[in-house]
């Protein structure tokens, strides 16, 4: 996408302007180039939805679509400001650049498309931008600092929108499905925390899968859900506009458990402030063959947390039963039993290893028969 | 341990409703609440889990001075005296040592002398604070 070509510049395909914070003295710093990437990949995505559908009879896109629109930066040019002009090479001679000829159009509309959606913000419904993208379209600006934006235009000076840095942050949210809109790709979900919606895009058909199975007539009956994703996020941290998601998992079940010890063994020694040793291999292993057996074993799958000293708890909650794996770091468990109402224990015991048939004995006599 | 074991320049403290701020680290936090091992102070710990005494600071403050530090949070959890004390523990106002900070003290598993009542106790105080939710910052935008 960076290039710079020759002397006669070529009509700009649309100009960035970034401005605020660091471009007031003139630079274009190398942390912000994703976002050149980023455009030009939202670009592809959308122009070749847009080929699809003037196309209906095309199966696929034309060779070399992906590669070959000949974006290139031009010179930045100086000012109070920084000024990026997107000029496209115009494809000529050769039987695969004719090709191309066609999907220059597509391009055109694909900016205009992108631009209007990126003006209105993800929550915008611009008629005709592939939802498909949105996942994508939300990275666009997030090299930004509070105080920067950018601001593009196409030929003929027409401002189409202004992107300014927002707080965004990596989230991990809880809540339960109240719509799942497969056509739009869409999703709401109802926080459990606060009874706030966020209506986001999904990411694939294996999210929608989840989406879909979690839904309920009355939603404080669904399952829980765990969204990872990019939020926007008030001045105290709080989302308020959920932007993609990455990861959705219903709470509760193997895949949950499973991402929760991947989770574990993916921290690092220190992952506590500094402190904490990371989960330790037998500890994770113990936990993963746990996990490998509680379906046989008709028990549920237990919430996985870390400690400091590099051990995995497994916890499982029934009203006042409670049920208290800790997998050591050595490998060797230590299985606890009671009613936290009355107090009374019902199994205090450390084993060498894991004992799968004590841990379902217990659970069984904590709550009853499945 | 007794009363007269604390060392000098700690207090008991005495008031049941004062809440006891507890921060959460995001790896302890699950998708009701606080992992009840965010309650659950180790031998590294000497059995003391580190609060900031509602009395001197607010969940906000709490929480801002604790990331202040150069540590994580996914916001302030809280437990009371009365909470504590139920679970046969204590809470103890420890700032006057040298070093601490003067919001500071802790809940005091030392009197339960053997690993299955600290654990009882740790996920007794996980539900409470569960129940009463995130102090800081609140849920609702």
């Amino acid at each position: 996408v960076v290039e710079q070509r020759q002397s006669e510049p070529e009509p700009d395909f649309a100009r960035l302007r970034f401005f605020g914070g660091r471009f007031e003295d003139h630079r274009l710093y190398i942390e912000v180039l994703p976002e050149f990437a980023t455009l030009y990949a939202v670009l592809v995505e959308v122009a070749k939805v847009v080929f699809k559908r003037r196309h209906p009879d095309r199966v696929r896109v034309p060779k070399g679509f992906e590669t070959g629109f000949g974006l290139y930066l031009g010179q930045p040019e100086p000012g109070a400001s920084v000024v990026a002009p997107l000029r496209r090479s115009m494809p000529v001679g050769s039987s695969r650049q004719l090709g191309l000829l066609e999907a220059q159009d597509e391009l055109e509309e694909a900016r205009d498309l992108t631009f209007a959606y990126l003006a209105g913000g993800p929550d915008g419904d611009v008629e005709g931008f592939p939802m498909a993208a949105a996942s994508t379209v939300v990275r666009f600006g997030q090299t930004l600092g509070p105080e920067e934006g950018i601001d593009l235009t196409r030929p003929g000076g027409r401002q189409l929108m202004e992107r300014r840095g927002e707080r965004q942050e990596h989230v991990e949210l809880v809540g339960r499905v109240s719509e799942v809109d497969n056509a739009d790709r869409r999703f709401e979900l109802t926080l459990a925390e606060s009874d706030l919606r966020l209506r986001a895009s999904y990411a694939s058909d294996e999210d929608f899968e989840v989406l879909h199975g979690a839904q309920r007539p009355d939603v404080s009956r669904g399952p829980l859900i765990r969204v990872e994703g990019i939020a926007q996020v008030d001045a105290r941290g709080r989302p308020v506009r959920l932007l993609a998601t990455e990861n959705v998992v219903e709470v509760g079940t193997r895949a949950w458990a499973e991402q929760r010890l991947d989770e574990l063994e993916a921290d690092e020694d220190g992952w506590f402030d500094g402190a904490g040793k990371a989960a330790t291999a037998p500890a994770l292993t113990a936990a993963r063959a746990l996990v490998e057996r509680l379906e046989e074993a008709a028990m549920p799958y237990p919430r996985f947390s870390p400690t400091t000293e590099g051990a995995v708890e497994a916890l499982w909650e029934h009203e006042t039963r409670v049920l208290n794996l800790e997998i050591q770091p050595d490998g060797r468990t230590y299985l606890l039993a009671f009613d936290l109402q009355t107090r009374e224990i019902f199994h205090d015991r450390e084993d060498e290893a894991l004992e799968m048939s004590v841990v379902a004995e217990t659970w069984r006599a904590l709550v009853g028969p499945a | 341990l007794t009363e007269n074991e604390l060392v000098a320049g700690e207090v008991r403290i005495e008031q049941p409703d004062m809440p006891l701020w507890r921060q959460i680290h995001p790896r302890h936090l699950g998708e009701t609440g606080p992992d009840f091992v965010a309650f659950n102070p180790t031998s590294a710990d000497d059995h003391c889990l580190s609060i900031a005494r509602g009395s001197a600071v607010d969940a906000e403050e709490a929480h801002r001075r604790h990331v202040a530090r150069g540590r994580l949070s996914a916001g302030t959890w809280s437990v009371t005296v009365a909470e504590v004390e139920q679970q046969d523990l204590r809470a103890v106002d420890d700032s006057r040592l040298d070093g601490r900070p003067e919001e500071h003290g802790y809940i005091d598993y030392r009197l339960l002398s053997t690993r299955a009542p600290r654990k009882m106790a740790a996920i007794a105080l996980a539900r409470a604070a569960t129940a009463r939710g995130r102090r800081y910052p609140p849920a609702a935008a």
